[in-house]
C-alpha cells in the first residue's frame, strides 16, 4: 500500500508544479460558479422560492456543486488512453504495481488538490458576497453525505477508467470522451439542480447513473430526501457501482488481450 | 485576393487533417451541439416556472445565449491558429512564416481553420433566426443590421484579444494558455449582462468587454441599446485592435532581436 | 549578392540559479551574461557561388544564417542580400530567397507533400503553368514523383528532406540558405541531395550558402569555404588554398588543425 501513497504524494508535487494548467482549470470552475451564482440571484430576486429551493438553498447548491465537481469529476484517466496508444502502458505492466490502483491514487491526488482549491474558492465567495448557506443540522446527515460522495467518486472513477480503456481500440478516443463527459456533467446536476427540468426529463435522467454523482449527495446535504428516498438512492448508487465495475473489468480484460495480441 | 486564396488553401488542408481523425472530430462537433442543446433545454425548463429573467422573456434570454455562441464559434472558426502559437514557435513553423512573403499575423491566426465550426455554426444560425422571428415587435431589417454589425464589432474585439494572446506567446514563448482564460470569461456572456450587479457589469462592459461582444448585439436587436453605447462598442473595438496590433509588432520585433 | 560587413550579434542570457530559492531570487534581481554569438564578421558572396559555411556547434553559423534570412536583428553591422537589408523583411526580398533548416520542416505532417506545395504556390504567387513545370522538374531531379501523394509522416527522413527541398524551391529563389541539409541522412541519400544542390546551382545560377558538419558536403560541393569559430571567421578562401595552407592531405585533418590552433590563440 505504501507505494500507492507514494504515487499520491508524487502527483501532488507534480500537480503543484503544473501550476499554470491547474490554475486554468480552477479558473474555469470559478467562472461557472460566479455565473450561476448571479443567474440564480437574479431569478430569486423577486420571489421567495424556485421549484422548492429558497435563495439560501439554491446558493448552497451552487457552491456545493463547485466542491463536488472538484472531488468527483477531477481525473487524470484521460491519460490512460494515450498511455495505451503510445505503448507506455507496458512500462507499468512490467512493474509490480496494480495499474488500476495506480490510476486510482493518481486520481485521488488530483481530486484532493482540486478539493482544497474549491473550498478556498467557496469561502472566498462567501466572504465576498456575504452569502448565507444552509448547513446540515445533525451529524447523521453529514455521515450520509460523505458516504454518498465516496460512492459518487468511486462511480465516476470506474466510469472514466473504462472510458480511458477505449484507447485499446482506437487512437482517437478524446472526441467521444468529450461528448460523454459533457453528457455526464449535465445529467449529474453539475450545472443546476435536476428538479428544474420537466418531470419526464427528470424521470429519464434518474434512470442513468449520473444523478448519483452530484445531485444525490447534494439532495442529502440540503435535507431534501426522506429516509426511504435515501435508502433507495444508496441502493441505486450501489447497483451502478457494481454493474459498472463489472463492465469496466470486462473491458479492461478484453483490452489487455487485444493489447498483448497486437504486441505494441 | 492572394490572402483569400491562401486562406481557403489553409482551410482545405485543415479540413483534410481533421478528416484523418474523423471519430474524434465528430465527437467533438457533436459535443458542442449537444452542449448548446442542453443549455437551451435548461432555459426552456426554467421558463416553465417563471415568466422573466432580469426582465427578459424566454426568446430574449435564448437570443442572448445564442449570440454568445455565434461570437464564440465564429472566433474559433477564424482565429483557431492562435491556440497553437507556442507549438508553431517550438516546431519552427513560425520562423518559416517570418521568411515568407505573407503577413505573419495572418499566417499565425489562420494556420488552422476549424472546419467543424462551419458545421456547428449552421444549426446555431438556424435556431437564432427562428428565435429572432419569435420576438414580437423587434424583427425588422434595420434591427437585424444593427445586430449583425455589433456581432462583427464583437468579432473585432475577439480578434484583438487573440492577437494580444499571440503576442504574449511570441514574447514569452509560453502563456498561450491565456487564451483559455478568455474562453472561460466569455462564458459569463451566456446570460444577459443584466443579471450581474453593478460592479460586475462595469467590469464586463469596460475592462473585459464580454458584455460588449455578446450582450450588446442582442440588446440592440431588442431595441434596448442607445447610440451612446453603440459608440462605446465601436470605440472599444477600435482601441483594442489598435493596441493589440501595436503589441504584436512590439512582440515580433523583440522575437527577431533576442531569439537564438 | 550577399554582402556582410562588421556583423555582430550579442545575446543577453539571464543567469538563473538552480532550485526554488534561485527562482525566487531571480524574480527580483537577474544576472545577465553577454554571449557573443557572432563578432564582427565580413564576407562577400557573388552571384552563382556555392559557399560552405563550417564550424563546430555554437560557432555562430545558424545565428549568421538567421540574420541573413531576416529572422534576427544584428546587434551591430550591416548586411545586404539581393540588395535588401534582410531584417526589414521586404516582400520583394522574401520572394527571391529561401532557407532550408535541416532539423525543421515546413511540410504539413499529416498531409501529402503535394498539399504543402500548393500552399507555397499561393504564398509565392506562382503562376499555374510555371508551378507545374517546376514541380515536374524538381521531382524528377529529386526522384520523388511517386512520393508526393504520400502523407509526410510516412516518408523516411531522406525522402522528407528531398520533399522539403522541392517545397522550398518552388518559387525558384535566387539565393538559398541551407542549414545542415544533409543532417541525419544515410550516405546514399546525402549523395543524392548533394548532387541535386550542385545541379540546381548550375542550372539556375543560384547563390547558395550552406552550413554543415559534414566534410564531404563541403569537399564535393563547394569551391569556397568560410570557417567560423567562436563567432569569428578563421578562414575564407578556396578549398585548395585551405588545404595547401595547412599542409595536410585531407580536408578533415586540415579542419581539425585549424580549429586546434584557433583554440590555442583564444
Amino acid at each position: 500500500m505504501r507505494k500507492y501513497w507514494f504515487v499520491f504524494s508524487i502527483y501532488w508535487q507534480e500537480g503543484l508544479s503544473r501550476r499554470a494548467s491547474f490554475l486554468m482549470e480552477r479558473f474555469r470552475a470559478l467562472v461557472v460558479l460566479i455565473s450561476f451564482y448571479y443567474f440564480w440571484s437574479a431569478l430569486l430576486k423577486h420571489r421567495t422560492s424556485f421549484v422548492g429551493y429558497d435563495r439560501t438553498q439554491m446558493i448552497t447548491y451552487v457552491l456545493g456543486m463547485n466542491v463536488l465537481r472538484s472531488i468527483v469529476f477531477a481525473t487524470r484517466t484521460e491519460e490512460i488512453a494515450s498511455e495505451i496508444n503510445h505503448g507506455r502502458l507496458s512500462g507499468y505492466l512490467l512493474k509490480p504495481v496494480n495499474f488500476m490502483l495506480y490510476t486510482l491514487f493518481r486520481d485521488l491526488s488530483e481530486k484532493s488538490i482540486n478539493l482544497v482549491s474549491s473550498i478556498i474558492e467557496v469561502f472566498g465567495l462567501i466572504l465576498l458576497f456575504h452569502v448565507k448557506l444552509q448547513w446540515p443540522q445533525d451529524t447523521q446527515t453529514w455521515f450520509l453525505f460523505i458516504t454518498s460522495i465516496i460512492g459518487a467518486t468511486w462511480l465516476y472513477f470506474i466510469l472514466s477508467f473504462m472510458t480511458g480503456c477505449w484507447g485499446f481500440w482506437t487512437s482517437e478516443s478524446w472526441g467521444p470522451r468529450f461528448l460523454l463527459e459533457l453528457f455526464l456533467e449535465f445529467t449529474a446536476g453539475a450545472f443546476f439542480p435536476l428538479d428544474v427540468l420537466p418531470k419526464l426529463a427528470q424521470k429519464i435522467i434518474m434512470s442513468f447513473p449520473s444523478p448519483y454523482l452530484v445531485f444525490f449527495p447534494l439532495q442529502i446535504f440540503l435535507g431534501k430526501l426522506n429516509s426511504t428516498q435515501i435508502i433507495n438512492g444508496f441502493l441505486t448508487q450501489g447497483f451502478w457501482i457494481l454493474a459498472i465495475s463489472g463492465m469496466a473489468r470486462w473491458v479492461w480484460l478484453k483490452g489487455m488481450q487485444n493489447y498483448s495480441a497486437v504486441g505494441s | 485576393m492572394k490572402y483569400l486564396r491562401i486562406w481557403s488553401r489553409l482551410a482545405i488542408m485543415s479540413f483534410m487533417v481533421q478528416a484523418e481523425s474523423f471519430l474524434s472530430s465528430f465527437g467533438y462537433l457533436l459535443g458542442k451541439l449537444v452542449r448548446i442543446g442542453f443549455f437551451l433545454f435548461f432555459l426552456f425548463s426554467i421558463f416553465k416556472h417563471t415568466d422573466a429573467l432580469a426582465g427578459y422573456t424566454l426568446p430574449e434570454v435564448a437570443l442572448f445565449f445564442l449570440t454568445f455562441n455565434i461570437v464564440d464559434i465564429l472566433a474559433q472558426l477564424f482565429f483557431r491558429g492562435i491556440y497553437g502559437v507556442r507549438s508553431l514557435i517550438r516546431e519552427g513553423d513560425f520562423d518559416y512564416f517570418l521568411i515568407q512573403p505573407t503577413n505573419v499575423l495572418f499566417r499565425v491566426a489562420f494556420q488552422t481553420v476549424d472546419f467543424l465550426d462551419v458545421v456547428a455554426i449552421l444549426p446555431v444560425f438556424y435556431i437564432t433566426f427562428y428565435v429572432l422571428r419569435r420576438i414580437p415587435g423587434s424583427f425588422s431589417g434595420w434591427r437585424l443590421l444593427e445586430y449583425g454589425l455589433l456581432i462583427l464589432n464583437g468579432m473585432i474585439i475577439a480578434f484583438a484579444i487573440h492577437i494580444a494572446v499571440a503576442s504574449l506567446a511570441v514574447l514569452t514563448q509560453e502563456l498561450e494558455n491565456t487564451i483559455w482564460i478568455y474562453r472561460d470569461l466569455m462564458t459569463l456572456g451566456r446570460f444577459p449582462s443584466d443579471i450581474y450587479d453593478a460592479p460586475m457589469r462595469g467590469i464586463l462592459t469596460f475592462i473585459v468587454p464580454v458584455a460588449v461582444m455578446v450582450s450588446f448585439p442582442a440588446k440592440a436587436f431588442l431595441g434596448k441599446l442607445d447610440g451612446v453605447w453603440m459608440a462605446h462598442a465601436l470605440l472599444m473595438a477600435m482601441t483594442s485592435l489598435a493596441l493589440s496590433l501595436y503589441f504584436w509588432r512590439f512582440a515580433t520585433r523583440r522575437y527577431t532581436s533576442v531569439s537564438s | 549578392m550577399i554582402e556582410v560587413r562588421h556583423l555582430s550579434k550579442t545575446f543577453r542570457v539571464a543567469h538563473k540559479e538552480p532550485g526554488l530559492a534561485g527562482a525566487i531570487k531571480g524574480l527580483f534581481k537577474r544576472h545577465y551574461r553577454d554571449v557573443h554569438a557572432v563578432q564582427d564578421i565580413n564576407f562577400l558572396i557573388k552571384e552563382g557561388e556555392l559557399v560552405g559555411f563550417l564550424g563546430p556547434n555554437g560557432a555562430g553559423k545558424t545565428t549568421t544564417l538567421k540574420m541573413l534570412s531576416g529572422l534576427l536583428h544584428p546587434t551591430s553591422g550591416e548586411a545586404q542580400v539581393l540588395g535588401h537589408v534582410p531584417w526589414k523583411r521586404a516582400r520583394d526580398f522574401q520572394m527571391q530567397f529561401t532557407m532550408v533548416m535541416g532539423q525543421r520542416t515546413q511540410l504539413w505532417w499529416d498531409l501529402p507533400a503535394w498539399d504543402s506545395f500548393l500552399l507555397n504556390k499561393e504564398i509565392y504567387e506562382i503562376p499555374k503553368a510555371q508551378f507545374e513545370e517546376t514541380v515536374e522538374e524538381l521531382s524528377r531531379l529529386l526522384e520523388i514523383q511517386d512520393l508526393l501523394e504520400v502523407p509526410v509522416k510516412k516518408l523516411s527522413l531522406g525522402q522528407r528532406m528531398k520533399a522539403e527541398l522541392a517545397c522550398s524551391l518552388l518559387h525558384r529563389p535566387r539565393v538559398l540558405l541551407l542549414d545542415e541539409p544533409t543532417i541525419g541522412l544515410d550516405v546514399l541519400m546525402q549523395q543524392k541531395v548533394r548532387q541535386f544542390i550542385l545541379e540546381y546551382n548550375k542550372r539556375d545560377k543560384a547563390t547558395i550558402l550552406l552550413t554543415s558538419h559534414n566534410m564531404e558536403d563541403v569537399s564535393e560541393l563547394c569551391t569556397r569555404l568560410i570557417l567560423i569559430n567562436h563567432g569569428q571567421i578563421l578562414f575564407d578562401g578556396s578549398i585548395t588554398d585551405f588545404q595547401a595552407h595547412h599542409e595536410h592531405k585531407t580536408l578533415t585533418e586540415a579542419m581539425r588543425s585549424a580549429f586546434a590552433s584557433a583554440q590555442q590563440v583564444t
